[in-house]
């Protein structure tokens, strides 16, 4: 299965970049497993971009900072388009939500991936720039790492 | 007094939170536009390196790293004491170019049109890409997507990066453009030209030709006599790239041209206690609060003001369709220029206008026969300490300004974004929506959001520079409060909750 992992957000805006990093060691851990199927990416562009990036993936994994003021800084939530909770940077402001961009790329006959997995992490900071997680945050990017690849069945021990 | 309150705005992202107070006879009174604004930027960079500048400050803004990194780079100029070689300033102008095509494509298509083509007072589920789709077909989204493919290839070519760019250096560019390179972009362009008036086209057909939308656009309810700003080459003519920033009087006439490393010497900014916002104004006529006129030092720098500002436009098919807006509205010309536009819905107009002048430009620059020179850097000599940096964001004029030390480590950093110009007009606008449809403690209800979001929309806000963003899509709600703030009805949209 054609996959490709797409960590979300703004690196140099505090716990924003959590997407950013958690894809970055994900990126090193496939590599020297050999997961010559899996792509993985940073980017911080949602919407159609987002949306593009996507295409010719059988299986798309994002993972972003969300800030839903609901959970405790560092919760991970495994989440799908469909859930109402969204997470920051899906959305581009200059154009559309990721669910519309697929909607809209699905119309083109563009191929997108069937599954689409968002991994959310509460983020603490978002406001202030700067290139380091705060401590609940950072806490979380092993796990979210495990649980990451656990849903993907891959082995790479 | 009353307060309504509209959290958030839709299809924006940033924590845009519109406070409308009443008074006691339940008319406005007030309206407040509140962002939280991301901090310690300045921070951040003081301390590196300056040449660093352009990579960093490209990721302040995921919708326009291109301009960040033009503002940049030409504040390097400076701060290096460098002139880059004419190849370079076109092949960076000629990759503005292409931005400026993906930008205002997508603001008109996704952003701003919807309100026209499917209605203003459609529902909100369907005022957005897919409803144009609906209305005009699927060969246009269609279109609208090779716009933006092709054009990200170009910037993704010539810019090292397809975001955020990397090409950018002090004194030039790090990567000359190939005649083979150079063929495939000039068919680029010519495809651009074709969709730019294709798309005027699709405005002419939907909205001037429709008396109802023709009425709203030329309507009182987002009229603003302000002052307006804009970049001008040598011969008072738009342009995005380089030259001085003129400013103009309500009445059209020429108030001051500056260099932009000058702005401080004529913008200043005023600061409110209920927002970290900082709303800039001309600082030779003041602060006078929100509102227009002659002795109100609100200015407005948005596409509208940047044709508003400028004689005529210099390339020949955008010029026709300049006079033609002008004309459209009634402008009479005095010295030989168009009195200004102040129907700010015509902004929307004139970023089509703009998006077939960046087309034109592009083609000029892509058979300019210099642009394929491998000459594309000069290297800086010596460090002057001090650079300022500026060109037209879509959305307003951006300005870099870096103070270094002698080994070009970064001491001050100072950044006005394009929005932040336009933050006291948009409350203006926002509040003239409000009086418009709330009278006597009634209100309008499905209209004022509308309304209120067309208000914001026009002027294309991007709030992910300054502020800090909401997750996603959430319901829009207006809550009705008594003068104790108490609420006594809670409305919302239908599909948005």
């Amino acid at each position: 299965m054609k996959t490709i992992i797409i960590g979300l957000g703004n690196p140099i805006l505090s716990d924003d970049s959590v997407g950013v990093l958690i894809a970055r060691e994900l990126k090193e851990k496939m590599d020297s497993a050999g997961q010559s199927d899996v792509e993985v990416i940073e980017m911080y562009a949602g919407g159609i971009r987002l949306m593009d990036a996507m295409e010719g993936y059988d299986r798309a994994v994002i993972i972003d900072a969300m800030v839903t003021g609901m959970e405790r800084p560092g919760t991970v939530r495994r989440l799908s388009l469909s859930d109402l909770v969204t997470t920051r940077n899906t959305l581009s402001v200059h154009d559309m939500d990721l669910p519309m961009a697929m909607e809209m790329g699905r119309m083109l006959g563009v191929p997108l991936p069937s599954e689409v997995v968002i991994w959310g992490i509460e983020a603490k900071d978002v406001e202030n720039f700067g290139e380091g997680l705060t401590e609940e945050v950072a806490a979380s990017v092993s796990l979210t790492i495990e649980l990451i690849v656990e849903d993907l069945h891959f082995s790479l021990r | 007094m009353k307060k309504i309150s509209i959290d958030p705005i839709t299809r924006l992202e940033g924590h845009g939170k519109i406070e409308i107070f009443l008074n006691d006879e339940g008319d406005v009174a007030n309206t407040y536009f509140q962002v939280p604004e991301l901090r310690g930027f300045e921070q951040f960079s003081v301390g590196r390196m300056a040449e660093d500048m352009p990579v960093i400050t490209n990721r302040i803004c995921g919708v326009c790293p291109e301009a960040h990194h033009m503002a940049s780079v030409k504040a390097l100029d400076m701060l290096f004491d460098v002139e880059p070689p004419p190849a370079a300033k076109k092949i960076r102008e000629l990759v503005y170019m292409a931005f400026y095509v993906t930008d205002h494509t997508t603001h008109f298509y996704a952003l701003g049109g919807p309100d026209f083509i499917v209605g203003p007072d459609a529902p909100p589920s369907e005022r957005n890409i897919l409803g144009v789709i609906k209305k005009v077909g699927l060969d246009v989204a269609r279109q609208v997507i090779d716009c933006r493919a092709r054009n990200h290839h170009v910037i993704e070519k010539l810019g090292g990066r397809g975001i955020h760019l990397a090409a950018g250096l002090p004194g030039g560019w790090s990567k000359s453009v190939s005649e083979e390179e150079r063929k495939e972009i000039e068919e680029i362009a010519k495809k651009n030209i074709d969709f730019a008036l294709f798309s005027l086209k699709i405005f002419d057909d939907i909205v001037l030709k429709d008396p109802v939308y023709l009425d709203l656009v030329a309507s009182d309810i987002y009229l603003h006599k302000t002052y307006y700003m804009g970049t001008v080459d040598e011969k008072n003519r738009v342009n995005f790239y380089d030259g001085m920033i003129r400013i103009t009087d309500p009445e059209g006439k020429e108030l001051v041209k500056y260099h932009p490393k000058d702005y401080a010497t004529h913008i200043a900014e005023h600061v409110e206690s209920w927002t970290y916002l900082k709303y800039p104004y001309i600082k030779k006529i003041g602060w006078k609060g929100f509102v227009d006129g002659m002795d109100s030092g609100v200015y407005a720098a948005s596409p509208l003001s940047r044709l508003n500002v400028s004689d005529s436009m210099s390339t020949p098919k955008a010029q026709e369709h300049f006079e033609r807006m002008y004309e459209t509205f009634g402008s009479r010309k005095v010295d030989g220029r168009y009195q200004p536009i102040h129907h700010r819905l015509a902004t929307h107009w004139a970023r089509l206008i703009e998006l077939l002048y960046a087309s034109e430009h592009m083609l000029e620059l892509a058979t300019d026969p210099e642009i394929t020179s491998p000459n594309v850097r000069t290297i800086p000599g010596k460090i002057k300490g001090k650079g300022i940096g500026s060109v037209e964001a879509p959305r307003g004029t951006l300005t870099h300004d870096y103070e270094s030390d002698e080994r070009g480590i970064l001491t001050k950093v100072n950044l006005i974004a394009g929005t932040t110009n336009n933050y006291a007009p948009m409350t203006m606008s926002i509040k003239r929506a409000a009086e418009k449809l709330i009278t006597k403690g009634k209100v309008v209800e499905e209209s004022l959001l509308n309304k209120i979001e067309m208000a914001f929309r026009l002027y294309d806000p991007c709030l992910s520079c300054a502020t800090h963003s909401m997750p996603g899509k959430m319901p829009l709600t207006v809550h009705l409060r008594k003068p104790d703030g108490e609420i006594i009805r809670t409305f919302k949209r239908d599909g948005q909750s």
